[in-house]
């Protein structure tokens, strides 16, 4: 359960992009597949430490694939096996990323006319 | 209002274990984070290790467990550098666990020191602790899928380690599968087969220690690296 951590990890960054006196909304961040974030778990983690009212969207990034006989690139949602060509000497290149992309805040005013509600966004 | 950030998530943690990573290499101190999955022989491993090690040589052991202190007091008979982080529900240490594991050991008198993860194949390998080198573990007994199941381990492990091979009349596992798996994931790490209750392949494990200690040693950084050169020679 890792997504514990990671969850901590992106409160506590977004909060220091958080202007003085707005409200976090949203945070956007994208996963490489090699972290094995699970979508589902990344909710249940967001919303275990408290943050209900804050939309969690997690993008989950492809494999990327290099293929060593014949050199062909592509991405695809799983991890590969075989190249096109069939050669079993394909190799993912990166996926590790793990990235706070960007927050949605509400600014004080705005904070103030808004009412705090449940909200849970659909993983992608 | 719209922020774009694009910023590691990870940073607060990878900032301190660049902190534990300086303050090991000014030491002079050769630093392994074993991960591998519980039970897979990380513990047994040490302790052949420690044993084989020359007394002169000073090891320090930081070891992840849940609960308990059983693997603290099993390499305690070896060394007396030894701290045990209990991590409580955390399944993988971060970098403020050997930080302040660190805090509690006589870091500049140790010229090695084994990092034994809490045993999982998945979360602690994300995790920079601020080690030099990150060694994987398997072991016979788990099935010779389990590197093609956990590539992330596999592509970020400078060393992969197969233990409990004295079992492989004893076990299904198909060898070359699991070379195969490896060589297509990442086609440039080591794989020693060991067992750590016969020592079978414990000569290569201390050699492949030997000569990594050796390179750290005598690594001399580019101008525009921020890596530190150890500040002596030490032999194993």
């Amino acid at each position: 359960m890792h997504e514990l951590s990671i969850a901590e990890a992106i409160l506590d960054l977004a909060r220091r992009h958080v202007p003085h006196g707005g409200t976090l909304r949203s945070v956007h961040m994208t996963a490489g597949p090699m972290r094995s974030i699970d979508p589902q778990c990344m909710q249940l983690a967001w919303q275990g430490i408290g943050q209900c009212d804050v939309a969690l969207r997690l993008n989950v990034l492809p494999w990327r694939m290099q293929c060593a006989d014949c050199g062909r690139r592509w991405e695809q949602p799983e991890l590969a096996e075989r190249c096109a060509c069939g050669s079993p000497q394909v190799h993912p290149i990166g996926g590790d990323e793990l990235q706070l992309v960007s927050i949605e805040v509400d600014d004080a005013q705005e904070a103030r006319s808004s009412s705090c509600t449940c909200r849970l966004s659909k993983t992608s | 209002m719209y922020v774009q950030v694009v910023e590691n998530v990870l940073k607060l943690n990878d900032e301190m274990a660049s902190l534990n990573r300086r303050r090991l290499r000014q030491a002079g101190v050769f630093t392994l984070d074993l991960l591998g999955a519980p039970g897979c022989g990380k513990t047994a491993l040490i302790e052949a290790t420690l044993q084989r090690l020359p007394l002169s040589l000073r090891v320090g052991v930081i070891v992840g467990d849940l609960t308990t202190q059983r693997d603290a007091d099993r390499m305690a008979r070896f060394t007396k550098h030894v701290v045990q982080i209990n991590t409580g529900k955390g399944c993988h240490l971060e970098a403020h666990h050997v930080m302040q594991a660190m805090s509690r050991m006589d870091i500049e008198h140790l010229d090695l020191l084994f990092i034994e993860n809490v045993g999982n194949l998945i979360c602690p390998v994300g995790f920079d602790l601020g080690q030099d080198m990150k060694v994987g573990m398997f072991c016979t007994t788990g099935g010779d899928d389990k590197a093609a199941k956990h590539p992330y381990i596999v592509c970020e492990s400078s060393l992969l380690l197969l233990n409990k091979t004295d079992l492989l009349p004893h076990v299904p596992f198909n060898l070359a599968q699991f070379h195969a798996d490896i060589h297509r994931l990442n086609p440039d790490v080591e794989l020693i087969e060991l067992s750590a209750i016969t020592s079978d392949g414990l000569d290569a494990w201390i050699g492949w220690l030997h000569e990594q200690r050796l390179k750290m040693n005598s690594f001399q950084p580019s101008p525009k690296s921020t890596r530190k050169p150890f500040s002596r020679s030490l032999q194993i």
